[in-house]
């Protein structure tokens, strides 16, 4: 009798009684269950990954590898071939020029080589800026930049060399009037940029003189992906009323394209129950059956329609 | 959300440790209540019934080990434990002295199953004192790291010089933490205080009845001889 009175006056006294320590275990697994379920799909979070949103000018050229720029950049179509050529011919006529000018700097006549190097560091700072834009600036960068040297020559040398003077101010002339009928197409072109940009103006982007592609490209080709195009030509026949919208239901639709972007099939890999918005998608692809312009390729594309965000884009 | 908890400064991840702490031995203490209050009650049960069908203390005595966890069954040892000296001090007694012959039976049976009231109930209610302080408390200390984290990001922002929502949200939610954790530790220790303490308070009625019907019982014999 007194052990078992000492015994339960110890086990009063004592921090943990028998068995207190499992309840204590059993305490600790159950905490550390709680951040465990968390992270369990028996609690879904409610952050949906938002893809990237893109608002695609549909002038642009449609390739598979777009390069990094910007989608909805100004669209310069068959020019970017054409113009790299101009740009090499430039350059030597303006080369021969700066032989003759060596006059000029009045100390050494002898000096044609050392001179030729000074004049064509200016062409090219001139360039470089504009290898972003390839079109518009590789033409008249070049030209303009020879004719604001010549004037300068024409008093020093006068005294010099008449003649050779003489042959290059026809020259010169020549290159001017050319100059001239170059400044117009110039005009021309950025009056065409202009209206481009002022048509992408609603679209706020930090950088104007982005080279189209795509935000995330790491192609080559200058255009944009054809993903963000067709979902892009899509969106643009869409309509939806947006007091019908409820949530964010969303709907996965696989569309198989051929190279003359004309659509073959289209299939729902996944409705998204809401009838509305999905009777909605399917008038769109309807009438998005012939794409704007051709594809590189017959291709095949998944894509993910979002009500909210094609509310957002519309 | 747990980057809300990573992300708080070091007075915030004290408090936060502090009521983990409260929070894990108060869950400790619930299941630890939960199951030997269960006990208790049960075998306390079962041995009012036995009790009452032996009707002779020294076949409820010899039943007893039984009920090792029934807080009336150590009144009855306890009590019948005391019976068994005085009978043997009387019977051992061979110049019967002024003292035992003075001796009250009923008193002293009384007092012991008093004593083993006393330290039953205290048995009983271990642990709860804890349920009761982290009830109280576990808010209090959750609204200190609260009050601290805002501190914090307001003077955050009186550094900066902004104050847009997106300055002044993430400050907030990393502070509120505190508070919300806080309230989980002390929500489940007052319902098991509240629900332990009147089990308990059950418990001590049925000692109560129980040693006054031993009382009576002990009585009725003395009587009777």
């Amino acid at each position: 009798m007194e052990s078992s009175r000492k015994q339960r006056w110890q086990q009063l006294q004592s921090v943990f009684e028998p068995g207190f320590k499992q309840m204590l275990l059993i305490s600790v697994l159950l905490h550390l269950l709680v951040p465990i379920l968390y992270y369990t799909p028996l609690f879904p979070k409610h952050e949906i990954e938002k893809p990237p949103v893109y608002r695609v000018n549909l002038v642009n050229k449609i390739v598979k590898n777009p390069q990094a720029g910007r989608p909805e950049a100004a669209p310069v179509k068959q020019k970017p071939a054409v113009k790299p050529k101009p740009k090499p011919e430039p350059k030597p006529a303006v080369k021969p020029k700066p032989v003759p000018i060596p006059p000029k700097p009045k100390p050494v006549p002898v000096k044609p080589k050392p001179e030729p190097k000074p004049i064509p560091p200016k062409p090219k700072p001139e360039p470089k800026p504009e290898p972003v834009k390839p079109k518009p600036e590789p033409k008249s960068a070049p030209k303009p930049a020879p004719v604001k040297k010549k004037p300068q020559p024409k008093p020093a040398v006068s005294k010099a060399q008449e003649s050779a003077l003489e042959a290059r101010l026809k020259k010169m002339r020549a290159a001017q009037k050319q100059k001239a009928s170059e400044q117009a197409r110039k005009d021309k072109l950025a009056a065409l940029r202009a209206a481009a940009i002022a048509e992408s103006s609603n679209i706020e982007s930090p950088t104007t003189d982005a080279p189209v592609g795509m935000m995330d490209g790491k192609g080559d080709q200058a255009g944009v992906s054809a993903v963000a195009f067709v979902q892009e030509f899509i969106q643009k026949q869409w309509s939806f009323s947006k007091y019908q919208a409820a949530g964010s239901p969303e709907a996965e639709v696989k569309l198989f394209y051929n190279a003359h972007g004309t659509l073959l099939h289209y299939k729902f890999l996944k409705k998204s129950g809401n009838s509305v918005f999905d009777e909605s998608l399917i008038r769109a692809i309807t009438k998005s059956r012939q794409l704007s312009q051709p594809l590189p390729e017959s291709m095949e594309f998944h894509i993910i329609f979002n009500l909210k965000d094609m509310l957002d884009k519309s | 959300m747990l980057d809300l908890v990573l992300n708080a400064g070091p007075v915030v991840k004290l408090v936060l440790l502090i009521l983990l702490y409260f929070s894990l031995v108060s869950w400790a203490i619930i299941f630890y209540k939960v199951s030997t209050i269960q006990r208790a009650i049960k075998q306390s049960d079962r041995f009012l019934d036995f009790f009452w069908k032996k009707k002779r203390f020294d076949l409820v005595g010899q039943g007893i080990k039984e009920f090792n966890h029934s807080p009336i069954a150590t009144l009855f040892r306890e009590g019948y434990h005391e019976m068994l000296q005085l009978k043997k001090k009387s019977s051992d007694s061979i110049e019967p002295s002024d003292f035992s012959s003075k001796m009250d039976p009923t008193e002293m049976v009384g007092r012991a199953l008093r004593r083993a009231t006393t330290q039953e109930t205290q048995r009983l209610e271990k642990y709860l004192t804890f349920l009761a302080t982290t009830g109280s408390t576990a808010p209090f200390i959750g609204l200190f790291g609260t009050v601290w984290g805002i501190m914090n990001s307001f003077h955050g922002i009186g550094t900066t010089g902004s104050a847009s929502l997106a300055v002044v949200a993430p400050g907030i939610s990393e502070a509120l933490i505190a508070t919300a954790i806080g309230l989980a530790a002390a929500i489940p220790a007052v319902m098991g205080y509240n629900h332990f303490l009147n089990k308990v308070n059950i418990l001590i009625g049925e000692m109560d009845n129980f040693s006054q019907e031993f009382l009576n019982i002990v009585e009725r014999m003395e009587r009777g001889n």
